[in-house]
């Protein structure tokens, strides 16, 4: 017995120790071991995890709760997280990428209090919240899946993950000092400190025009498109049970006092007009007919830049198939001003101007 | 509280550290530590069904007793057909009610008889199937006096609530096992350390080998009308390994805790697909339920001491039995009966007992004869392992009509390839290692030095943590 014990105790510190070693690097680099309460009162300048992206969803939503009201929230999916602090004069952030299905609206406000809620929510509606074939409606979902998200203890197959790839230490720099996650350190990608996407490393890969690229002259869009999947189902007709959460939403939204100004967010031009050519795409033309009566009850605005045309946002804008870069994003607020739109108080047009003119490059202005 | 989770290693380390030291071997306390780390094992689960087990293991130890202390004939039958009734009972209830009852009145419906019924849910007891049939086999085994009755309580409830085997099996035998937890037990080194290899082999085949083609056979199984002939035919296969990994690897890893407590598990499988034929198979295959329903149903009706007719009658029979002990489905009766089919023709040429030994047993390596005998009895058993994945018979009907359709030429759909190396890499093991229990036996033969055995411990537990992302339930447990 006394050799068992002692020979299983050598080999459970042997494991421990090349468990431990890829562990210290998870927490170095803030992926896991780190509360979400010490992340919120940490300043950080990106936040990019490699392996839980969910962690997102609660940090945000305690970092809404943590601040003062806001004057300005984006609200949606990853399609409108190119809303920056810089474009605006009040109070601003972004809570994109928290949002899957239109039913994802309300009860992801319901987690805020009451006294948090911003004054104006910019709102993007993807074109594929109202396809039967694809949203998620039909199961919606419990607050935990933001009140929940945060993992603090990593998997163990990530440990091991970790260990194969090496990564046992990492590089200390000072400008990774304040920041989260792998892929901030590595591609300096991730999320800000305002809410919007950085898209990091991948802004000087679409520069280069690098064919590794995954969406590299949309190829995985238009694969997506061709397969009728992954958000791009086919369809002819606009889902109805998502008008009416919809509306339940701006209902909600209306007796709360939060101001709504919604948009349609744009594809690329190569990317409508392919879908234009299967011509099983009939929902995404009747959107805006359907839910803009439901805006107007309310006295809301609602724009549609499906086609990216009317914003003269050109192909090599845009990220990928369907999210276009900050410069896109500027020329929605842009046009939103010329139609009279509410945003304009929170905007100085001439510096929305100046800052187009003074772009860093066609995908990123500030 | 799953054999792969974190709470069952500490469960168990905390049971083992009690059990070798606290007790000071001391036999009853061993033993009353086993009944209660059993039932805080299987409460873990649903603590309602304790009552089940508890009732099912006093009623079979009181009938013992009783069985004992009479000889009237007329007596013992009666004590015998109770403990059958009553836990025949239990066991129709929970698993088979609704199915009797949807398929009565279908039955009736066809007639033109239209019936108002209803259903019940109920939850099935996990395990229900397996101490259901170890308690039988004590009860008859007394009755027939092969077996002394055991006067303690305790010991009877340790063999019974065993948790090791206690929700998947092994299905032991009361002449096996029961004697052991009579006896003092001692630590041996090399038992346990073999133990703690067969775990790790059974951890493996459960969540690399297992959970990984489960992810695709579900896929495949879950969309077949979309997918070609040839692809469903990966699914199949998939699933083929899937089932043989969840299931052994439960019954390794069952057979491994039992040696760490000083307990000799009766083998369960014995690399049943590098069989030659089905009989084969059926010998390596689950062969706790094989051996008990050889036993206890198909001697007892004659075996194959009988007529031509009635050695068809009785295999197909007992089949038939073993496909509806799976579950309340006409999947399960059909998967049981076409391997009573597939068994007739070598049990009619007496050909049932042509391969005793392991496959190619002083070589390295099968005759064509050997491979083509493997891959004929692979296809056969793949094939059945459809009807026992499908949801209903029609599905089943329309996955095999569609491998056997035109596009089995077709390039699959789904081809993942580091599943397919990671098969390769698996089956070539399991070759080298199949004259053992388990293949990590191979490393004391070739007197690997020890900083390379831990070498290899530590791939295979890294392995295993890599695959343990999403953790799946043992399939057995269903039954």
């Amino acid at each position: 017995m006394k050799k068992f014990v002692i020979r299983s105790f050598l080999f459970s510190v042997i494991l421990s120790i090349i468990i431990i070693l890829p562990s210290i690097y998870l927490y170095q680099t803030k992926e896991y071991l780190v509360s979400v309460d010490t992340l919120i009162k940490t300043n950080s300048s990106i936040i990019g995890y490699k392996y839980n992206r969910e962690n997102i969803r609660e940090y945000k939503l305690k970092k809404i709760n943590s601040n003062k009201r806001l004057d300005l929230m984006a609200l949606g999916s990853s399609r409108v997280l190119q809303f920056r602090k810089e474009m605006f004069k009040e109070s601003f952030y972004n809570a994109g990428f928290l949002i899957e299905s239109i039913s994802d609206f309300k009860i992801f406000l319901s987690c805020i209090s009451k006294e948090k809620y911003p004054k104006t929510l910019i709102i993007g509606l993807d074109q594929w919240m109202f396809n039967e074939n694809w949203d998620n409606l039909k199961v919606k979902k419990e607050k935990t899946f933001w009140t929940n998200s945060y993992t603090f203890y990593p998997p163990v197959n990530i440990i091991i993950k970790n260990l194969l790839q090496k990564n046992f230490f990492y590089n200390y720099k000072s400008d990774n000092l304040n920041k989260i996650g792998i892929k901030a350190i590595n591609n300096n990608s991730g999320f800000r400190n305002d809410g919007s996407r950085s898209y990091g490393k991948q802004i000087s890969l679409l520069l280069n025009e690098d064919e590794t690229l995954e969406d590299f002259e949309y190829r995985d869009t238009f694969k997506r498109i061709e397969d009728g999947n992954k958000r791009f189902e086919y369809s002819n007709t606009v889902y109805v049970e998502a008008i009416s959460e919809l509306n339940t939403f701006l209902k909600f939204c209306n007796s709360n006092n939060i101001e709504v100004i919604a948009f349609i967010p744009p594809f690329a031009k190569g990317v409508i007009e392919k879908m234009n050519a299967t011509n099983k795409y009939h929902y995404i033309d009747s959107i805006y007919n359907k839910i803009e009566p439901i805006f107007n009850n309310y006295n809301f605005e609602i724009y549609d830049y499906t086609n990216p045309i009317t914003l003269k946002s050109l192909d090599n804008e845009f990220i990928d198939g369907f999210h276009g870069g900050e410069l896109t994003y500027l020329k929605i607020i842009k046009n939103m001003i010329s139609e009279k739109s509410k945003i304009d108080s929170f905007v100085n047009f001439k510096n929305i101007e100046k800052s187009i003119v003074n772009k860093s490059n066609r995908y990123v202005v500030y | 509280m799953l054999f792969n989770s974190f709470e069952f290693l500490v469960f168990a380390i905390v049971v083992f550290a009690l059990y070798w030291s606290a007790s000071k071997k001391n036999i009853l306390i061993q033993n009353i530590l086993i009944v209660l780390a059993s039932y805080l094992f299987y409460g873990w689960w649903d603590w309602r069904f304790l009552s089940l087990i508890l009732f099912s293991s006093t009623l079979d130890f009181l009938i013992g007793i009783k069985l004992k202390n009479t000889e009237e004939k007329k007596v013992r039958k009666l004590l015998l057909y109770l403990s059958l009734l009553l836990n025949l009972g239990f066991l129709g209830f929970f698993k088979y009610y609704n199915f009797f009852i949807d398929n009565f009145i279908s039955a009736f419906s066809n007639l033109g008889f239209n019936l108002d019924y209803h259903t019940l849910k109920i939850i099935l007891p996990v395990g229900i199937s397996f101490y259901t049939f170890q308690t039988l086999s004590y009860t008859i085994d007394v009755y027939r006096k092969k077996l002394e009755p055991t006067n303690n309580y305790i010991t009877f409830l340790a063999f019974v609530s065993f948790f090791p085997q206690l929700v998947a099996g092994p299905i032991e035998r009361a002449k096996n096992l029961l004697p052991q937890f009579l006896k003092r037990r001692k630590f041996d080194y090399d038992i346990a350390i073999d133990g703690l290899r067969q775990i790790l082999w059974g951890l493996f085949k459960k969540v690399v080998i297992a959970d990984t083609c489960a992810q695709y056979a579900n896929q495949i199984f879950n969309n077949s009308p979309d997918y070609s002939g040839s692809t469903l035919v990966i699914g199949a296969v998939f699933f083929a390994f899937q089932i043989y990994g969840d299931f052994s690897g439960y019954s390794d890893i069952a057979i491994g805790l039992a040696k760490l407590f000083g307990f000799d598990l009766k083998i369960n499988f014995s690399y049943p697909y590098f069989s030659r034929d089905i009989a084969e198979f059926w010998r390596r295959w689950h062969i706790s339920l094989s051996t008990w329903f050889r036993d206890y149903l198909y001697i007892p009706l004659g075996g194959s001491r009988v007529n031509t007719s009635r050695k068809i009658f009785n295999t197909l029979v007992i089949f038939t039995v073993s496909g509806f002990w799976h579950g309340a489905n006409w999947t399960f009766i059909i998967w049981g009966l076409l391997n009573g089919l597939y068994f007739l023709p070598l049990i009619l040429t007496k050909k049932n007992r042509k391969h005793i030994e392991i496959v190619a047993h002083n070589k390295m390596i099968p005759n064509f004869r050997e491979l083509i005998g493997i891959a004929t009895t692979f296809f056969l058993t793949t094939i059945a392992w459809i009807f026992f994945r499908a949801e209903n018979l029609q599905h089943a009907v329309n996955f095999i009509s569609k491998i056997f359709s035109e596009s089995l030429l077709s390039t699959p759909e789904v081809r993942p390839r580091p599943v397919f190396y990671l098969l390769f890499i698996f089956v070539l093991i399991e070759w080298v290692g199949r004259k053992y229990i388990h293949p990590l036996q191979t490393l004391n033969v070739f007197k690997i030095p020890i900083i390379l055995k831990w070498s290899i411990y530590l791939i295979l537990i890294c392995t295993v943590f890599y695959y343990s992302g999403a953790k799946q339930e043992f399939i057995y447990f269903q039954f």
